[in-house]
């Protein structure tokens, strides 16, 4: 493993809460979520790809494996970073009709930014992105 | 009797986020969950700038809430009237005074920020009157409370895109109360 292309700081797996939406500072700027589940870890930026909120202040949904944003509620999947639904449409639903400026059928193509990381005995090593 | 008092403070943020973030209708139940866990809109007419909702609350496990008409004024002026207590059995304020509030943001040029002047009107019977200030007191705190929830959420979006840049909210999927008056004012700035 080359360290040049990771951050220095690692995450230790040790540390980390399972099944809980872990907060951790790498410093340099980058603030990620780490979720531990029986099958894998996830490693996801803490910016909401809608609007850049807290995805670490989110709600995390075990059974569906799914991440809720607390600033506008959007859900995504914690395993794909899909977009997954927006419960707004329904909250909003009777003033979502089509205006010169809001195209209600347009599916937004918000996914959260997964990093890819590398175990190395009991320490995670975030790879380095060019732009987050 | 009637009782009226205005706040005036300062918002550090451009007029045009700041007006996005009131009309950015999808955070009211999320970033403010503490204050509402629900919004109906029970009435609107198409492509009119009224809208009748009931917001609602949990207190003690209770669920209460208040119905109310809001009305937009673009470009940066918003009403709400008519509250009415709901259900109207669970006993309220607003069975004993009636509030009204106007709301108008203003561009402070100089500064790059946003004058915010809220106009409070109470009626209310003569034995609530002794306690009109600390009626006043109690609207000021919910009102500073939540518009320093959105500043936090103004200037996490600043760090992370810019002062003033309103392009998440112009997409054209992304609903916003009254988007077309929005675009028509503040959708050309950048």
């Amino acid at each position: 493993m080359d360290k040049n292309n990771f951050y220095s700081k690692p995450i230790h797996i040790t540390q980390l809460k399972p099944e809980f939406v872990n907060l951790v500072d790498l410093e340099e700027e980058l603030q990620v979520v780490v979720i531990k589940k029986a099958d894998g870890i996830s490693v996801i930026a803490d910016v909401c790809p809608h609007m850049g909120g807290y995805l670490s202040q989110g709600k995390y949904c075990t059974k569906s494996s799914t991440l809720q944003c607390p600033w506008h509620g959007y859900i995504f999947n914690v395993d794909t970073g899909g977009f997954i639904e927006n419960p707004n449409e329904i909250i909003w639903g009777n003033l979502r009709y089509p205006t010169e400026h809001f195209k209600p059928k347009t599916t937004p193509k918000y996914k959260l930014n997964k990093l890819e990381y590398e175990i190395d005995q009991d320490k995670i090593y975030i790879r380095r992105q060019s732009k987050i | 009797m009637n009782y009226k008092f205005s706040l005036t403070y300062e918002l550090d943020a451009p007029i045009e986020i700041a007006v996005a973030a009131y009309l950015d209708s999808e955070h009211y139940i999320f970033l403010h969950k503490d204050y509402t866990d629900k919004y109906e809109v029970l009435h609107h007419e198409p492509h009119s700038r009224v809208i009748t909702v009931r917001q609602t609350w949990k207190l003690f496990g209770v669920s209460m809430g208040q119905v109310y008409t809001c009305e937009y004024v673009p470009p940066a002026q918003f009403k709400n009237y008519h509250v009415k207590p709901s259900p109207w059995y669970i006993p309220s304020i607003h069975h004993l005074i009636s509030v009204s509030t106007d709301l108008k943001y203003l561009p402070n040029p100089e500064k790059n920020t946003t004058i915010s002047i809220l106009d409070v009107e109470v009626e209310m019977p003569f034995w609530i009157y002794p306690f009109r200030y600390l009626i006043q007191k109690a609207i000021k705190k919910l009102k500073v409370e939540k518009d320093a929830e959105d500043m936090d959420m103004i200037y996490r979006r600043e760090k992370l895109f810019g002062r003033g840049n309103n392009a998440g909210y112009l997409m054209e999927h992304q609903f916003m109360l009254y988007k077309d008056d929005y675009v028509k004012y503040y959708g050309s700035l950048k």
